[in-house]
């Protein structure tokens, strides 16, 4: 469960972020200005911001360069109507992590989200139970009923991504995103050789399938 | 877009120019010789050349003070000048000619340098007010789209897989998608056509590009049981602008899946070629006779005239554009009945875009 402080001026898109947010295991907050999110800033402690670009008074810009100032390490996501590539690059210029472009989709939010905060090392606790399949992220542990099977760190972080979002495809680079401490000369390949070691291990298991999306990537279906 | 870009200037003095003058002056230099000289015949040869001599230092002092003067108050403002529209044409609004002279004698260049600022100052300003414009349509547009498409994902969720209801709210998603698409469209379009846009050209990865495309279309494959047959290799380097590309591939891509009927095909393939690399969409709708195919680019045209299946006749144009822009080529084949197919080719080394 990370913290998460939402900047936006439109209290509905606001209040739908943080909802949704909020139903999916995570702590949000919201602040409609950017001045009462220095406010919020300096009496909590958050490990993400969400920020809008126009905005009254302090567009964000301004204050993601200002957040920058204060805390360089904290991610940032700027979600956003502009999508010109001079206001793409000044985000970027400004210190921003990663850029969504409105009307935007919500899993993609979460999912960028996720990928910031693992990427800034915040512990995202979080169970998966799919039929008598049992996954800890935090234990980084998977059990089928009462059988514990062993995993590697991104076999396991494969298996995770996929099954958060059963009938999704994600193409091969996507899953490579989540070796992202190795460099990205790393070939596409690697991933077919996590699949093929991920199926074997649960050959045995019927709760779910990872069935491979030709050309494309694989993607994890729940059997009912 | 200038044809004139790769011409030298020349505005030096030439030889030619030297032969005249020389020539010039020693007709003049001679004609009272001519009229008043009695033994003009009689001339002494030696005194002759002295004379000719003389001739040609005074012409080469005429020649070189008159070029230098035309240099300097002519040639040398021209060419800054110059200078300055070049960068206007460019986009660069903040130029300013600094007047030649600050005396008061005030010449038709200076007055013509002032009203030159006094333009670009014009252009500048309207050019930041348009651009506001297309920011704040694109924001005023997309902030309700935003709220309406995530309330409706928000309640999907909820909503029982399959029921009606979260069909109901997958046709508002969708459509949601589909309007932010056109906002998107008619603005990258007035931009493109009203001004030299200044392509960010990046070296990426445009299998990953177009495979993370394909997939946000995967609902409607689904949805609509289409065969999806991708050949895209696992890496292609490609350096144009990544951004605008995606406009591109979006148009494509939603074409086909748009009109390709029920339990149809699609295909996507990528493949480097020998000077570039080539990308084909291609779908099993219901294709277009050769009237159409000719008039798809153009603006506002729809194959469809009953405007059954919903577009908005921008996106093509769109497409067209940009790829113009990159110096890249795109063709359609396409038979009534049988489906179309878009081939796409763009150039695999940078190119200086203008």
């Amino acid at each position: 469960m990370a913290n998460i402080l939402v900047v936006e001026d439109d209290t509905k898109f606001n209040q739908i972020m943080c909802l949704y947010l909020n139903n999916h295991g995570q702590r949000a907050q919201a602040a409609f200005q950017a001045q009462e999110a220095y406010t919020k800033m300096y009496n909590h402690l958050f490990d993400l911001i969400i920020s809008d670009v126009m905005m009254p008074n302090i567009d964000g810009f301004e204050f993601a360069e200002k957040v920058r100032q204060i805390n360089p390490t904290i991610p940032i996501l700027f979600v956003t109507a502009r999508d010109d590539i001079q206001s793409k690059r000044q985000g970027f210029e400004s210190g921003v992590d990663d850029y969504m472009v409105k009307p935007i989709d919500m899993t993609e939010l979460l999912l960028r989200v996720k990928a910031l905060l693992r990427r800034a090392n915040v512990a995202d606790n979080q169970r998966l139970e799919i039929g008598r399949t049992l996954m800890d992220s935090q234990a980084v542990s998977i059990s089928v009923g009462k059988e514990a099977i062993p995993v590697t760190v991104r076999e396991f972080n494969i298996l995770f991504k996929l099954l958060s979002y059963p009938n999704k495809t994600f193409s091969r680079a996507q899953l490579l995103d989540e070796f992202w401490d190795i460099d990205s000369s790393t070939s596409l390949r690697a991933v077919d050789v996590y699949i093929t070691k991920i199926r074997n291990k649960f050959a045995s298991c019927n709760d779910f399938q990872i069935m491979t999306v030709h050309g494309l990537g694989y993607k994890a279906v729940i059997s009912s | 877009m200038n044809p004139f870009k790769h011409l030298q200037t020349r505005n030096s003095i030439s030889p030619w120019d030297y032969l005249w003058s020389f020539l010039l002056l020693t007709v003049i230099a001679s004609l009272p010789a001519f009229l008043y000289g009695k033994r003009f015949l009689q001339l002494n040869n030696s005194y002759f050349k002295w004379y000719l001599l003389y001739l040609v230092l005074v012409s080469s002092i005429f020649v070189s003070i008159v070029s230098y003067r035309k240099y300097v108050t002519f040639d040398l403002p021209i060419r800054h000048l110059n200078q300055a529209t070049k960068k206007v044409s460019q986009g660069d609004f903040s130029v300013y000619l600094q007047p030649i002279h600050n005396d008061g004698n005030i010449s038709d260049l200076d007055q013509m340098f002032e009203n030159f600022n006094t333009m670009v100052a014009e252009l500048g300003s309207a050019e930041t007010m348009k651009n506001d414009f297309v920011a704040n349509v694109s924001h005023e547009f997309k902030a309700p789209l935003a709220v309406i498409k995530s309330y409706a994902s928000t309640m999907q969720e909820e909503a029982e897989a399959g029921s009606e209801l979260a069909g109901s709210l997958q046709t508002i998603i969708d459509q949601t998608d589909k309007m932010a698409l056109l906002v998107t469209n008619v603005l990258k379009l007035t931009k493109i056509e009203t001004q030299a846009v200044q392509p960010n050209v990046q070296d990426y990865d445009l299998s990953r590009q177009l495979t993370d495309l394909i997939l946000t279309f995967e609902k409607i494959w689904e949805e609509k049981q289409i065969a999806l047959q991708v050949e895209i290799p696992d890496q292609l380097r490609l350096q144009t602008d990544p951004e605008m590309m995606v406009l591109v591939w979006q148009n494509l891509l939603s074409n086909a899946f748009k009109f390709t009927p029920m339990g149809g095909s699609v295909t996507v393939a990528a493949k480097q070629v020998d000077d570039g690399i080539e990308v084909r969409v291609k779908d099993t709708g219901p294709g277009m006779s050769e009237e159409t195919v000719k008039k798809i680019f153009e603006k506002f045209y729809q194959g469809d005239q009953s405007h059954a299946t919903s577009g908005n006749g921008l996106g093509l144009a769109l497409v067209d554009r940009i790829i113009h822009l990159m110096a890249g080529t795109i063709s359609v084949s396409s038979k009534l009945g049988q489906g179309s197919e878009f081939k796409v080719w763009l150039p695999a080394k940078k190119i200086n875009i203008i």
